[in-house]
């Protein structure tokens, strides 16, 4: 295992990949969620997680997140530990839970002033954040007022306007119409194409992965069981698209 | 319909654990329980103070009636009588402050002359309060009851009949004097037992609010994070996770204090609204002859030290019950199952020491009692409160101390619950309710 100071150095030195996960492995109780999860991230890309619901998405979304500590394995996110520099990991990231609440007190507007606040950002971000929220006016509304897709904007508007290095987002359409789920998917696109930002995403829309990623992993019973780019998956698998990737790696498992 | 609706209802409820635990449980043991052992310590104190009640005579009359007949029926009464020799009423209260007396009466002279005329007469008693408990100040009023019917039978066998029947009603006024920390306070014993009641009463019943405030508003605070689903959010903000726990604490407190300021407005105009009203009938009722000045809290405020000690240990009892919240939001799944387990948690914590301290001295408890009290840091506060009241600094010390040893335990704990991923991972959802929820 590498120390602390020589990975921060060699990840610094040597160009390492933004994300690095090896041999996760995390268990609640007696239920094995992840057994040995490995991926790499390189920068600028938007690397998807796929696989049925109890997979191990979320937990290996939330062991990059440094919310969860892995049994065994671990991952380094910009040249930190998450086992053993969260607090470091944490200085790197911005996360979107699943299902996040929101503060119902807090008017938008404010919302996003905390988040620039927490992370020490530039206030004018805010700026940047009411637009790729757009909801308007509703802004200046206590959040509690807000529909589920309106949380779920302002959400990702708080995520995207930090500009984080890596950027962790679990189901960011979830809840979102088509006509708003289609304005997010080209904002993540923006942010890692303009800012050079990584994003790690996980969702169940095949349509939405296919479009958002530039690489994806197939994860199924805490393993990865398929990864590639989306176009050799399907070239390997001879599927038309990746829900049928998806329905022959789940019958062949 | 509605029938229908009640059943859900009620059926629904009750199997909530929580509810039927912290609701119904709780009370129908606690309540019991702390009667029993209150009940035990105030007749032990009780008993151990009427074997001794050693009560002084000063008489300044020097009469057959006041030197033979009147102590002989104080005798047949039970009391051990000590003459006390002294020429001025002041220096009899010396007297009886320099033997340590906890009762003595003072008979003026001329008494007998006005007794036997059927005069409504006066005597001085002088009470010494050490303690601030209700069994020392019932001991007080019981003597004062003791006195009147020794006098009623006096004024029988010396009258038989003939004079004004309200005479015989009320023979004698008593004019009394409290010794208490070294200060002579002129007010009927009465007033000051009501004085004494609403500190010991009123000032651990803040303490109770303030600390139970705390527990509630920590605890929501972390539910709502879970119910609202923004503590993932919240624990991936660059900010360690002291840092967060700190402000989940500094937050409560300010809650607290907004609500404890709130609190003693409203208890404090209430207060004087019934203290005005007590304290005027006690004066008509009690001491018509003769007004006494009223007592307020002021006047049996121990020493400068007093207020510190009161603050402190209110604020360390919210640093611990906020640190018990934050466990018990951690644990609970929900808004609702928190506040529900604050109550089950906290209510069982400071309810007996409460009570059975407001009654009885711990001295007086049972060795096993004490022991079961003394493990509970609520005790502390409640100990904390009375001693330094009392003017006993070094008690009120080491209680508070005690208490600040519960609280880095509990701060320790907590914070320990804050690191990783507890405070995602580590939650009891009641087993009805999982089941109702499947």
């Amino acid at each position: 295992m590498w120390t602390r100071n020589a990975r921060g150095k060699a990840w610094r030195s040597c160009g390492l990949k933004p994300v690095m996960a090896s041999g996760l492995i995390k268990r609640f109780g007696s239920s094995n969620v992840l057994r040995g999860v490995s991926f790499e991230v390189e920068r600028s890309e938007i690397f998807g997680l796929i696989g049925p619901n109890g997979a191990g998405k979320t937990t290996t979304l939330r062991i990059l997140a440094t919310i969860l500590r892995p049994d065994a394995g671990d991952a380094v996110i910009m040249g930190h530990s998450v086992r053993d520099e969260p607090d470091e990991v944490r200085r790197n990231i911005a996360y979107l839970p699943e299902d996040a609440g929101v503060y119902r007190h807090l008017t938008g507007l404010e919302f996003l002033s905390f988040v620039a606040g927490v992370h020490g950002v530039d206030r004018r971000c805010v700026e940047e954040g009411a637009e790729i929220a757009g909801l308007g006016e509703a802004l200046r509304k206590p959040m509690g007022s807000y529909s589920k897709g309106m949380r779920r904007r302002i959400m990702i508007a708080a995520i995207l306007m930090l500009r984080p290095r890596v950027a962790i987002l679990d189901e960011p359409t979830s809840g979102l119409d088509v006509i708003h789920a289609v304005h997010v998917r080209e904002r993540i696109r923006r942010f890692a194409r303009e800012s050079g930002g990584t994003v790690i995403v996980s969702s169940h829309n095949m349509l939405e992965i296919e479009y958002l990623c530039d690489r994806i992993a197939f994860i199924n019973g805490g393993r990865i069981i398929a990864e590639g780019r989306p176009e050799e998956l399907k070239a390997e698998h001879r599927a038309e698209n990746l829900e049928e990737v998806f329905a022959k790696l789940m019958g062949a498992a | 319909m509605l029938r229908i609706l009640l059943k859900k209802e009620v059926k629904e409820l009750l199997m909530e654990r929580s509810i039927l635990f912290g609701a119904i449980i709780i009370p129908l043991i606690i309540f019991p329980l702390m009667g029993a052992l209150t009940g035990l310590g105030m007749s032990a104190a009780m008993e151990r103070a009427e074997a001794g009640l050693v009560i002084g005579i000063a008489d300044l009359d020097r009469t057959s009636l006041t030197s033979i007949e009147l102590p002989r029926l104080l005798e047949e009464k039970g009391l051990r009588l000590i003459r006390v020799e002294c020429s001025l009423e002041e220096e009899c209260v010396e007297a009886a402050a320099k033997q340590d007396l906890g009762v003595m009466m003072i008979i003026p002279s001329g008494f007998t002359r006005n007794f036997t005329s059927g005069v409504h007469s006066r005597i001085t008693t002088v009470y010494s309060i050490r303690s601030a408990a209700i069994s020392e100040i019932s001991m007080s009023q019981r003597f004062s009851l003791i006195l009147l019917e020794s006098f009623k039978s006096l004024a029988e066998r010396v009258h038989g009949g003939g004079v004004d029947p309200r005479f015989f009603e009320k023979p004698i006024s008593e004019s009394s004097v409290v010794l208490y920390l070294g200060r002579v306070l002129r007010a009927p014993v009465s007033a000051v037992a009501a004085t004494f009641l609403t500190t010991l009463f009123g000032l651990p019943l803040v303490a109770v609010m303030v600390a139970s405030y705390a527990s509630t508003v920590s605890a929501t605070s972390i539910a709502l994070e879970k119910e609202s689903k923004t503590l993932e959010l919240l624990l991936t903000i660059p900010a360690r996770r002291i840092t967060i726990l700190l402000s989940k604490l500094l937050g409560t407190f300010v809650i607290v204090l907004l609500s404890t300021i709130s609190f003693l407005v409203g208890f404090g105009i209430y207060g004087l609204m019934i203290a005005g009203s007590m304290m005027a009938q006690i004066l008509v009722e009690e001491i018509a002859a003769e007004p006494q000045v009223s007592l307020t809290l002021l006047d049996l405020w121990p020493s400068p030290a007093f207020l510190p000690i009161l603050v402190s240990s209110i604020f360390i009892a919210m640093v611990m019950m906020t640190c018990i919240g934050l466990l018990i939001g951690v644990l609970g799944s929900d808004v609702r199952s928190a506040q529900q387990l604050v109550g089950a948690v906290t209510f069982p914590l400071i309810m007996p020491p409460f009570f059975i301290l407001i009654f009885t001295p711990i001295e007086s408890l049972p060795i096993g009692v004490k022991i079961g009290l003394l493990l509970d840091p609520f005790t502390h506060l409640f100990l904390a409160i009375h001693s330094g009241f009392a003017g006993d600094i070094a008690s009120a010390i080491t209680s508070i101390m005690v208490m600040l040893g519960f609280a880095v335990m509990l701060l320790l704990l907590s914070s320990w619950l804050f690191m990783g991923e507890r405070l995602i991972t580590t939650r009891i959802t009641l087993a009805r309710r999982r089941a109702s929820e499947a």
